[in-house]
């Protein structure tokens, strides 16, 4: 008999949180996983700091800043304020089918059935107050989407915080990150009257020094994924998001370093992530399927195939070059904007989305195509036919498209994206 | 002077082929926040695209799936189809998927080697004084652009002289919605669209005179009085006045409207700072309300929704979206109580470009008349 998840009937029934549920279950596998399999501990030592410090932030005596879209996250860690990247609450519970379904429905009821199910989820939990936590601020930019453009003024409202927003222009040159510059200067200005405090160049220096090092790492991390066999499985991916929010968090470094250390182990010993051999080196076109992680296991174990980016996703190290220089600091966090995951290929021009392809094919060795397309990113969706081409024209490949619901997994199943990605390698994909 | 061709819904190419047989250039134009008025300097013939009359997008849905909105297929279908066929295109990143519509006119045009001038620009998203100083930017990059194109120099006398042409179009257009107000207007709700949506057919010269030959003859026209209930029509992009002829066939007579192709169209008139005319273009585009594109004018747009239902005396609301269009998806979250707090009832529609389902919308229709109208 199945075991009853007593917590997410608390979160269904509304008696508990989902930042209480989060860092509640957080914390549990990291002293299950201590106890049974203490160098695993590594994986939930990460998420228990994150959801913690954004339960206690208020405990911890630290504004908490609610934050959506590309911002410039390591001055909100220079003033000591504790950054929550909404994101990470539709990614988090997305494998918890039920409470996701709630937060849509709620949202559904309120806005559009059409809208992507990540701000469904994230104005949902605020429809159905339960976040646990109130925000000092609510800030946020004008993309990724259309949708995060209508849900977070309206969730800006419903919390009645102060809020600050940045216009992301679709232009990547001068002109853009001089844009960017001025609009960062302002929220330095609406940061210091939030906080009551000067910007500490000092503080600036310390969270720009560690984004730096979680940069580097996360740059190397990803050159392991050139690497034939692949050393690192697809599920880890996910670390991809968290460098949205946490790339000048302090307990990114133990995380990343762990997890690049494993990869270069694996390599050491010729060993790849796939346990039967690996066959076929994906590139997932769009996002990661978030509610059905298992079927990235699922793909290397049965077909030898594994995920080695998704593109979307894909993290483009930024660093900062002159650390003691605030003006060309500016301009590297305005080109972190344009370059977060998400933003660098949808939120523009095509052309962007196909440089970045281009990039991962010709340095990851791709050997299969697929677009794994979250049907609430329709913008996405209007450019397949455009990614396709190119990548068949370039490379000489079919591209799969499979509609999915990345955050809303009543949309389909994990057997049904794996038995379509399954046949596609197998009937069209030639090696 | 007559002017049957204000009633006109069809989209025409005669005004186009007759401007560039004359060797001159006509640019489509997506979202009503490029400026006409910069175009129009350059002797270029600015063409707002739409796609009434679209029943058959499946090309454009090869491009852009099933999953976009199907206003942006028709127009990238009526460019497949021939439909358009102009110099090039002018877009902002107004929406994702207006700003898909340039990708793949781009991908289509290379394929098929057609040659076409196109040129996107950044239309912000909020309103502030940097945004503003961002925008004029833009817009002198589009100035460039079109002298580029045409070799004609965009002089301030010029751009002066089109702003004032438009104010002329602005005024009479006001106009044209001020007969709505009147208890028996003498024009129906399809009608007015299709006056509106005329503009996207000729030169603006030729609509000005078009509408003043119009208005001259408005003591002619018979008022309507068998109407049962006055509504409003709020939401994305219609460009069909089928689509409100269907729900006046029901009994409603529809008299207001905040719509991007109908009465936000023109706007209010536009007041230029001669020392800063750039300037006075990027504040007068981004401080008009049109559609929830913008993050920080939601309760402007609603005050403004609500003012309008109010001002035209009307007995309900029709919230009209298109499917898959987000930009319009949210907005009743606050506007229904407030529209509640002013005694409007509403009614939810979804649609698409096509005119499909047109007896389910005739039935909800009747129904929404119904409940709403006036017992005399």
């Amino acid at each position: 008999m199945a075991k009853v998840d007593t917590e997410i009937l608390k979160v269904m029934s509304g008696e508990l949180s989902t930042t209480d549920y989060i860092a509640g279950q957080c914390e549990g596998k990291l002293a299950h996983t201590l106890e049974k399999d203490p160098d695993s501990a590594w994986i939930y030592d990460l998420q228990v700091a994150q959801w913690g410090q954004i339960r206690d932030a208020h405990k911890n005596g630290k504004k908490l800043i609610a934050f959506g879209g590309p911002m410039p996250v390591d001055i909100i860690y220079a003033f000591d304020c504790q950054p929550y990247y909404l994101d990470q609450l539709p990614l988090s519970t997305a494998p918890k089918g039920d409470m996701n379904s709630k937060f849509v429905d709620l949202c559904e009821s309120k806005t559009n059935q059409s809208m992507c199910s990540i701000d469904k989820v994230e104005m949902g939990a605020l429809l159905a107050d339960q976040y646990g936590v109130v925000p000092d601020a609510f800030v946020y930019s004008t993309v990724p989407c259309d949708s995060s453009r209508i849900a977070y003024p309206i969730m800006s409202k419903m919390w009645g915080c102060p809020t600050f927003n940045i216009d992301l222009p679709f232009r990547r040159d001068e002109r853009g990150v001089a844009y960017l510059v001025q609009q960062t200067k302002e929220f330095i200005t609406f940061m210091e009257e939030l906080t009551g405090k000067k910007l500490d160049m000092d503080k600036l220096k310390a969270s720009m020094e560690i984004a730096n090092r979680t940069n580097e790492l996360i740059g190397k991390i990803a050159d392991l994924r050139k690497h034939t066999p692949c050393p690192l499985p697809g599920m880890l991916l996910v670390t991809n998001a968290c460098m949205s929010g946490m790339a000048a968090d302090p307990a990114m470094i133990p995380f990343l370093e762990k997890e690049l250390e494993m990869g270069e182990m694996m390599i050491a010993m010729e060993m790849g992530a796939c346990m039967n051999g690996e066959k076929y080196r994906m590139l997932f076109l769009q996002n990661m399927l978030w509610t059905q992680l298992k079927a990235y296991t699922y793909l290397e174990r049965e077909y030898g195939a594994i995920c080695i980016m998704d593109v979307l996703g894909h993290y483009h190290p930024d660093i900062y070059e002159h650390i003691d220089n605030f003006e060309d600091c500016l301009k590297v966090m305005a080109v972190k904007m344009m370059n977060l995951p998400m933003i660098h290929g949808a939120a523009g021009p095509v052309d962007y989305y196909c440089d970045r392809i281009k990039y991962l094919m010709d340095e990851f060795n791709i050997n299969a195509s697929v677009f794994l397309g979250h049907v609430g990113c329709k913008h996405t969706w209007a450019s397949t036919k455009i990614l396709s081409d190119y990548i068949q024209q370039n490379y000489g490949m079919p591209t799969l498209l499979i509609d999915v619901d990345c955050i809303d997994g009543r949309y389909k199943t994990a057997e049904e994206v794996q038995d379509a990605i399954g046949e596609y390698l197998t009937t069209v994909v030639k090696l | 002077m007559d002017y049957k061709k204000l009633f006109d819904a069809n989209i025409s190419k005669e005004s186009v082929v007759a401007w560039r047989s004359a060797g001159k250039k006509a640019l489509g134009v997506v979202c009503c926040h490029v400026p006409q008025e910069i175009l129009h300097a350059a002797d270029v013939l600015p063409v707002r695209l739409r796609a009434t009359g679209c029943e058959d997008y499946n090309e454009a849905e090869v491009w852009m799936s099933s999953f976009s909105c199907s206003f942006a297929k028709s127009i990238l279908q009526y460019f497949i189809d021939g439909v358009y066929d102009l110099d090039g295109l002018v877009t902002t990143d107004g929406c994702m998927q207006a700003a898909r519509v340039y990708d793949n006119w781009k991908a289509y045009s290379k394929k098929i080697g057609k040659e076409q001038t196109l040129i996107e620009i950044g239309a912000p998203r909020m309103n502030s004084a940097t945004t503003k100083a961002y925008y004029k930017e833009e817009l002198k990059i589009l100035a460039g652009e079109l002298e580029k194109l045409t070799g004609n120099k965009l002089t301030d006398e010029k751009l002066l002289k089109s702003i004032e042409i438009y104010n002329e179009a602005r005024g009479l257009v006001k106009q044209v919605l001020e007969l709505q107000k009147a208890e028996h207007p003498v024009i129906t709700g399809a009608e007015a669209l299709t006056i509106m949506l005329a503009e996207t057919n000729m030169p603006v010269e030729e609509y000005i005179d078009l509408l003043k030959a119009f208005l001259a003859d408005v003591p002619s026209r018979k008022p309507i009085t068998d109407y049962r209930a006055r509504l409003m029509i709020i939401g994305s992009a219609l460009d069909n006045p089928a689509y409100i002829k269907a729900i006046e066939d029901k009994g409603g007579l529809v008299v207001a409207d905040t719509l991007c192709f109908g009465s936000m169209t023109f706007g209010d008139e536009f007041k230029v700072d001669k020392s800063d005319i750039f300037g006075s273009i990027a504040s007068y585009y981004l401080d008009r309300i049109v559609c929830p594109r913008m993050i920080d004018n939601r309760d402007a747009l609603h005050k403004l929704i609500v003012n309008r239902a109010l001002d035209y005396k009307v007995d309900g609301l029709l919230y009209v979206k298109m499917q898959n269009c987000e930009c319009w998806g949210g907005e009743n979250t606050y506007l229904e109580p407030a529209l509640k707090d002013a005694g409007v009832p509403i009614l939810y529609l979804e649609r698409e470009e096509k005119l499909a389902n047109i007896g389910q919308l005739e039935i909800r229709a009747e129904a929404f008349i119904e409940m709403v109208e006036k017992e005399v």
